[in-house]
């Protein structure tokens, strides 16, 4: 069974366990001089880091170039939307990108208009199966 | 610190995911809807079934009526299989940022196009005779 190494040691058993030794407490001090003091050595003192934590801590002290590092990424993936056509570019919008017309026509239209409702590919004067005689 | 440092990264991650993962779902599946619309000068009024098109094709067109044929549909990205609408044949196939459409009426291969569909805006190909003045006209519409 272990037994749990942070007991609580109330003040007056500190005072007795000092007493039976002979040692005598520190007369008290203000308070704010106590602080005072505190961080006048706390300046002096060079603070070691701590065993276990250095690249947690190099992650956070190079946080800022981890986040242009997250940046640049963000751009790229932008610039490749636009380079490799992706979803997120004008999205809204078709496009027909290619078109051929296999039989005898007069005019191929195409309405593409970013206000249009809708995109269209029209062909003029297409010759009817019943006209060419051979029919579907 | 650690926690704090993880959780602002991990933040920055969410975000990204959040912003990239939405269209890229919508983009790679969703379904392709076709359906082969006679256009009149002489019939009057538009098919129920062609209701969610039907200011595209009042906005682009003067014909007064418009009437369903047939639909047929299949998922995205379409495998090129062949799909029957009324006497036309039309297979599909890729993605909606490069599908592949081939139109053919019986061995006669009518029109061939490749187009970007997008989510909310129908493609109309069309100008195909279909008798007594009236005019086929096929809409896809990729959801």
């Amino acid at each position: 069974m272990i037994r749990n190494p942070h007991r609580h040691v109330s003040g007056s058993a500190v005072r007795g366990a000092l007493a039976t030794q002979g040692a005598r407490l520190p007369p008290p001090r203000p308070a704010a001089q106590f602080w005072n003091e505190f961080h006048a050595r706390r300046a002096l003192q060079p603070v070691a880091a701590a065993e276990g934590k250095t690249a947690d801590r190099l992650v956070w002290r190079h946080s800022g170039i981890v986040g242009w590092g997250v940046a640049a990424a963000m751009a790229l993936a932008v610039a490749a939307g636009f380079w490799f056509d992706l979803p997120w570019r004008d999205e809204r919008r078709n496009v027909i990108r290619s078109y051929d017309v296999g039989v005898p026509h007069r005019a191929v239209l195409i309405l593409d208009a970013p206000g249009a409702q809708a995109s269209i590919l029209w062909v003029e004067g297409i010759e009817s199966s019943t006209e060419r005689g051979d029919g579907a | 610190m650690k926690v704090h440092a993880w959780f602002k990264m991990s933040r920055i991650g969410v975000l990204i995911l959040a912003v990239a993962a939405a269209p890229l779902a919508s983009w790679a599946g969703g379904a392709l809807s076709v359906r082969l619309v006679r256009a009149s000068h002489t019939a009057e009024g538009v098919d129920p079934a062609l209701r969610d098109v039907a200011d595209a094709l009042g906005s682009s067109f003067a014909f007064r009526g418009y009437a369903l044929v047939a639909r047929a549909s299949q998922p995205l990205p379409a495998d090129g299989r062949s799909m029957r609408l009324g006497p036309f044949s039309v297979r599909c196939e890729g993605a909606r940022n490069a599908l592949s459409i081939r139109v053919e009426q019986g061995r006669r291969r009518l029109l061939g196009t490749t187009a970007r569909l997008s989510g909310t805006r129908p493609l109309i190909l069309g100008g195909f005779p279909a008798g007594n003045g009236d005019l086929f006209v096929l809409v896809f519409v990729a959801r």
